[in-house]
């Protein structure tokens, strides 16, 4: 098959820049010993030539300067090889978003790349769907698409970004984020999904978290936890300590820098569940539980 | 070291014993920060530019500009030390983030907007130092270097500053219809002139208006110039240019740079540039430009920065030392080094009449001159931003230590066959001009500290109450004040000999007591209307 050529526009580029591309190139080659002259200009061919090609010809030349400058830094860390869907983004979304990338480049190009990385570097999160849900939202400008991307990605899997995310919800309303419905149950109630409003049996254990740290799990002997106050908790393994988040959506476990303390138990203990329990922590909405010698932590909604 | 190399901008806190960063919360906005960086796209008026200018001094030493020098040192705990050869030379180990001077000082000048002139031999990077504050300033590296001027024996006033448009020449009835061409240069925030002792002697007076009153004039026509950063390179400070340079021009030059020696030991980074083809200017990290705005905010930040009363009142006590001369004068106001100056005498022939003071202790004889009100204000400015630049809230003594030798470098002349340069030890420091002035510096914080004036300034109350204003006071208090300031001179002449700086107070105190007169000759001219 014929390998395609490169846009005109980018072609243009290219050449009026190629004194300062070819010294970047040369600079970031001594700090990044993975960057290979071959891999970078397939990457420049697959993926930022698209994106050249749709740009208005107004500001071409500083959003190229950051795409290439972001290039050199993001194949120089292989990002794009340990998470392919980071460079799909590159390939459908940015040009897509093509538009709105005069007025701030770096950050917007930055900004949907981190998170798509970010998806892909947390257990369970769907970077893929949260991909084909931008693709999906309307281009008006980049305030409103970056808000967006925050709510979307709450609901890719990161239960962290609950709040943060129901308060944009709250504020950009359901025509732009497509969240609609009473926003405060699903605030008082993590479990409570966008799609899922009814809350279901309870108890009943939704997520099992963690794993041992010898087939890649987190831990490095079976976890202790205590309780962190709102529906959050702290799990330790000996050596370090995490706080896990969870919500309808996802589980996130999350380093601290020390042992910290935990706070009384909000909710009922672990006996309707009929588990064999090493030890457990309880909120009002969710209750974590640890087994008998097991390194994970199972989380229920109460 | 190869990795070293071309470096992103260092990560901030580049110095993290001064702003720890804030604890670390969930925030859904960091589902936008990763492994690209975001850049300054973002609240450009609120970064914080002192962090931003240390950021440039790291990627400028570890990248640009091989300068392996710590020779600003800064200690925050003891310090080692180690003593090589027979002429004691010593190496100390700083316990703090030092600095190197060559490429601090065109830095802070960056920051401040003022005249750095560097010194040094050819090939020392002068120029390129140059150019990386005129690319740090947002211009493109093709526009720094057109503005660069090259200074050469033929260069004309018309080659510095413009041209009149030939065909309004012919055609122009009066002068003011006559257009001027303006160098693009004279419109820039950082200006670059080369060997600026190659320019003739003319074509210099025309230079010094733009440095010094920056704007430039051509047959009645006026350009108004930016506050901008001034960089002039010369091979050798001494006059061994082509013209010498005129003396008004080396006095507004605000601080000199030393480039100091390439380490050999660095030669492998060299080899990498050859091979390579690598201009770091060409590669200056869009994150570290500094906006026309950013420049504004950063050089008021800089000016707004406190100097504790404890600091600038060492650096009065220093100051006070040179200017007077005993011999050069009857009435006391004109027993000054500018007085004898004037009259064209030589200062030995003088020296005679010199009281008994210690002429070894006394620091003003070491010097041909005393400090002027422009260098004054250049060390607080620059102390200023070297205090900002290492990312304190208040000048500190050492910054003030530091700043001092590369201010007063050109503005402060050693008198050289004074007794303190016969002293063992002290023959070094008629070359090396910094280490003198630091150690002038030092021996006048001994001396201030022997006096014990931090403690026990007698002047100090009645600055104070003089700083209250005259404003409300009775004629009872103003003939106390008076008394005060007659029994202060009685006490001083009767017991300690004139120096520098008991001169200054006894000017002060003349200036108070008649202040404190005309008020009290107002006062009673009112109870008598």
């Amino acid at each position: 098959m014929e390998e395609k050529g490169l846009s005109p526009a980018f072609e243009a580029v290219l050449k009026d820049r190629r004194e300062r591309y070819n010294a970047a190139f040369a600079a970031a080659r001594h700090r990044r010993t993975a960057l290979k002259g071959p891999a970078f200009l397939e990457h420049l061919r697959l993926r930022v030539d698209p994106i050249v090609a749709a740009l208005p010809v107004e500001g071409r030349a500083p959003v190229c300067d950051a795409l290439y400058d972001l290039s050199l830094e993001l194949v120089g860390c292989d990002l794009f090889g340990r998470y392919p869907v980071t460079g799909e983004g590159w390939q459908r979304l940015l040009p897509r978003v093509a538009g709105l990338l005069p007025a701030a480049p770096r950050r917007l190009i930055a900004s949907l790349t981190n998170a798509l990385a970010n998806l892909c570097e947390q257990p369970g999160a769907r970077a893929s769907w949260w991909l084909e849900r931008m693709l999906e939202v309307p281009v008006s400008d980049a305030e409103t698409l970056l808000a967006v991307g925050q709510v979307l990605a709450w609901r890719a899997g990161l239960p962290h970004y609950r709040e943060g995310a129901l308060a944009i919800c709250a504020r950009l309303g359901p025509a732009a984020t497509g969240v609609e419905g009473d926003l405060e149950a699903l605030r008082a109630d993590p479990w409570l999904t966008v799609e899922e409003r009814a809350p279901g049996a309870r108890p009943r254990i939704i997520f099992r978290v963690g794993g041992f740290r010898g087939y890649g799990g987190p831990f490095a002997a079976p976890p202790e936890v205590r309780y962190a106050g709102h529906n959050r908790f702290y799990v330790g393994d000996g050596e370090s300590w995490w706080l896990l988040v969870a919500d309808g959506y996802g589980t996130s476990l999350h380093r601290l820098p020390e042992e910290p303390a935990g706070v009384p138990n909000e909710g009922p203990g672990p006996g309707a569940l009929g588990e064999p329990v090493r030890c457990w922590a309880s909120g009002s909405r969710t209750l974590a539980l640890a087994r008998p010698l097991s390194h994970y932590v199972l989380l229920a909604a109460v | 070291m190869l990795k070293k190399l071309f470096r992103r901008p260092p990560e901030s806190p580049t110095n993290p014993m001064v702003k720890p960063p804030p604890p670390v919360e969930f925030d859904v906005a960091d589902l936008y920060r990763g492994p690209a960086e975001l850049g300054i796209e973002v609240a450009e008026d609120e970064e914080p530019l002192d962090e931003k200018l240390r950021q440039a001094y790291f990627w400028i030493v570890n990248n640009a500009v091989i300068s392996p020098h710590y020779d600003i040192e800064y200690h925050d705990g003891p310090a080692q030390s180690f003593v090589f050869g027979d002429t004691k030379s010593r190496l100390t180990l700083p316990s703090a983030q030092s600095y190197s001077s060559f490429v601090l000082l065109p830095l802070l000048n960056f920051a401040v907007r003022r005249r750095c002139l560097l010194v040094g031999g050819p090939g020392r990077g002068k120029t390129a130092s140059s150019i990386l504050m005129g690319v740090l300033a947002g211009y493109t590296l093709q526009e720094v270097r057109r503005a660069v001027q090259h200074g050469q024996p033929q260069m004309t006033i018309s080659d510095l500053l413009g041209n009149p448009l030939p065909a309004d020449l012919v055609q122009a009835q009066n002068i003011e219809d006559i257009r001027i061409s303006w160098r693009r240069w004279l419109g820039m925030r950082v200006k670059i002139i080369d060997e600026y002792n190659r320019i003739p002697t003319r074509t210099q007076s025309a230079l010094l208006t733009v440095l010094a009153d920056n704007y430039a004039e051509i047959l009645d026509h006026i350009y108004e110039c930016p506050p901008a950063a001034w960089y002039l390179t010369a091979n050798d400070d001494q006059g061994g240019g082509t013209y010498q340079v005129i003396e008004a021009l080396r006095d507004r030059i605000d601080v000199v740079v030393r480039a100091l020696h390439f380490n050999t030991r660095f030669f492998s980074e060299l080899l990498t540039r050859v091979e390579e083809g690598i201009r770091p200017e060409e590669v200056v990290p869009g994150e570290l430009i500094f906006t026309e705005a950013q420049s504004e905010r950063m050089y008021r930040e800089i000016a707004h920065l406190p100097v504790p009363f404890e600091v600038l009142r060492r650096f009065e006590f220093f100051a006070s030392q040179f200017e007077f001369f005993e011999a050069a004068g009857l009435q006391l106001e004109y027993k000054t080094k500018d007085n004898l100056k004037l009259s064209g005498l030589d200062p030995a022939q003088l020296a005679a009449l010199d009281s008994g003071r210690d002429r070894l202790k006394d620091l003003g004889v070491q010097t041909q001159n005393g400090l002027s009100v422009r260098a004054m204000m250049s060390v607080l400015i620059f102390s200023k931003a070297l205090a900002y630049m290492r990312g304190v809230d208040t000048v500190g003594l050492e910054d003030l230590r530091q700043i001092l030798p590369f201010v007063l470098h050109d503005k402060l002349s050693p008198a050289l066959d004074a007794p303190f340069f016969e002293a063992p030890g002290n023959g070094v420091l008629r070359v090396d001009r910094i280490s003198w002035i630091r150690t002038l510096f030092d021996l006048s914080c001994q001396e201030y500290d022997r006096l014990s004036l931090d403690k026990d300034d007698p002047l100090r109350k009645l600055s104070q109450d003089f700083a209250k204003g005259l404003e409300g006071l009775t004629e009872p208090e103003v003939k106390a004040r008076l008394v005060e300031i007659e029994r202060l001179l009685a006490t001083w002449s009767k017991s300690r000999k004139l120096f520098g700086h008991l001169y200054d107070d006894v000017l002060y105190l003349k200036y108070l007591h008649q202040r404190y007169t005309n008020y009290r000759a107002w006062l009673q001219w009112k109870k008598k209307a």
